[in-house]
């Protein structure tokens, strides 16, 4: 199944044939796809937006453009979920909700809250669909930075939303694994794994176990004492929790690989004030993706990925 | 001789016609329980596995029997095919379709028809409470049904009966 298969399988109604329409080569590059209420559709790629046309076209003009009705996106979100709210309640407490194949589909509404917490999410009006992309061998200049004397160093992966912190993460993980390690995935989002009914549908290598929909820090120290791994890897950590899992796992001589939101170090430090051997952050201009390499003191490598 | 064994066929005939028409509401309680039982199933595992609902209608339609079986496994399908724009639709489409299948009135119908809105609801809580409250309706229908039936059935086996011999009187 290609990812214009994968997508349009789960979309319906008004938007699936207006997706249908477009270009077949249009997929390729997108890496969202921004559905508003009343407002229209539009596709970004890594280097533009644009909106859908009614005839499937795409244009930076806002003439013509294909307008979703709150049904549509009501009908859209139905079948994406697969007429199942109930199985996503968690997830869509969050704001998102993961489909197969890891895709994110991030949502807006009107939010219920008792005491301080979202209880419900209802009358969606936006949706932004995160396209997920597997790229086998990003990861590969990477590799000899993160190894010292054949040792993985406890690494972090840090940019901004959308810099293709998942995708970089993704790939390390699947070699850790096909160069012998164990590595266990704590996929609180199912976005690492694409993970569908239990089941990994991305490449993440031979030896890697992977616990989908867990809150990350729970999931690491399940991970830590169930699978004795390795490596315990995870995606944007960031809460107080999160962190002293990691610290725990650092403790017990299991080796670390997470990602991090935010623009530098510095970001990091201030965040969390945990330590790392390896800090990979990630920088993104005119359509070109760059990794800068820190040890614990300085800049050991710059790498076009 | 010719005579005996043709009224006796006849009187049998019209107490067996008797027994079938009191049979129909046992049939129309038998699938509301059948439902039942299903709902009970889409609860717990609604509330304990988080499968699709595509996957739970599969489950239910293997555990349950007759015209419930189908109607689940239809709606399994429906829901599949991703044809209809919300759950309730398709659940409406699937009851519509196996209308034929079940001996029931309208307000045994609207026990089915009423699972629609439940599946509309956004949460679980919504969901399992909507379920709920199917199954306290069918337990009314079928108490009422019950109560017909032990009355009913009784005078529909002796009119059958009763045709039967009137039908000898006529003939012979």
């Amino acid at each position: 199944m290609t990812l214009r298969d994968e997508i349009l399988s789960a979309c319906a109604g008004r938007i699936k044939d207006t997706l249908e329409k477009t270009d077949k080569h249009t997929f390729e590059n997108a890496e969202e796809i921004r559905i508003r209420s009343g407002r229209g559709m539009f596709i970004k790629t890594n280097l533009d937006e644009l909106a859908v046309c009614e005839d499937g076209s795409l244009t930076r003009e806002e003439k013509n453009i294909f307008i979703p009705t709150e049904k549509d996106i009501h009908t859209f979100f139905e079948v994406m979920s697969g007429y199942s709210f109930y199985a996503f309640n968690e997830e869509i407490k969050n704001g998102f909700i993961t489909i197969q194949g890891g895709h994110r589909i991030g949502i807006a509404g009107h939010a219920v809250c008792e005491n301080g917490k979202i209880t419900a999410l209802s009358d969606i009006s936006s949706v932004n669909i995160r396209i997920c992309r597997q790229m086998i061998g990003i990861s590969k200049k990477v590799i000899p930075y993160i190894y010292k004397k054949g040792t993985f160093l406890n690494t972090v992966i840090i940019s901004p939303p959308g810099f293709g912190k998942t995708t970089l993460l993704r790939d390390i993980i699947r070699n850790l694994s096909v160069s012998g390690q164990n590595v266990s995935v704590a996929d609180e989002r199912g976005e690492i794994g694409g993970c569908w009914k239990g089941h990994v549908t991305n490449d993440l290598g031979p030896r890697t176990d992977v616990m989908d929909s867990v809150p990350k820090a729970l999931g690491m120290r399940m991970l830590l004492r169930s699978m004795a791994p390795d490596v315990i890897a995870c995606d944007e950590a960031g809460g107080e929790d999160d962190i002293m899992a990691i610290d725990e796992i650092k403790r017990c001589g299991v080796k670390i690989l997470c990602t991090f939101h935010g623009y530098g170090i510095e970001d990091l430090e201030i965040k969390t004030g945990s330590d790392f051997e390896r800090y990979i952050v990630l920088d993104f201009a005119d359509g070109i993706r760059k990794a800068a390499i820190f040890d614990e003191n300085k800049m050991i490598g710059v790498e076009k990925l | 001789m010719m005579k005996f064994l043709g009224s006796a066929t006849v009187i049998f005939f019209g107490w067996l016609i008797g027994v079938l028409i009191s049979k129909k509401d046992k049939f129309k309680i038998e699938d509301l329980e059948e439902f039942k039982r299903g709902l009970g199933i889409f609860s717990g595992e609604m509330r304990c596995t988080s499968i699709p609902l595509s996957d739970i209608f599969d489950e239910i339609s293997q555990r349950c029997n007759g015209a419930v079986s189908k109607l689940f496994s239809d709606a399994a399908l429906f829901a599949r095919e991703k044809k209809d724009s919300d759950a309730g639709e398709l659940w409406q489409r699937a009851v519509e379709k196996n209308a034929g299948n079940f001996y029931f009135g309208s307000e045994e119908m609207d026990c089915l028809f009423s699972f629609s809105p439940v599946l509309l609801g956004h949460f679980r809580s919504q969901q399992e409470q909507g379920t709920e409250n199917i199954i306290d309706d069918i337990e009314t229908v079928c108490m009422k049904l019950r109560e017909k039936s032990s009355k009913d059935e009784r005078l529909f086996r002796s009119a059958g009966l009763l045709c039967g011999i009137l039908i000898c009187v006529i003939i012979f």
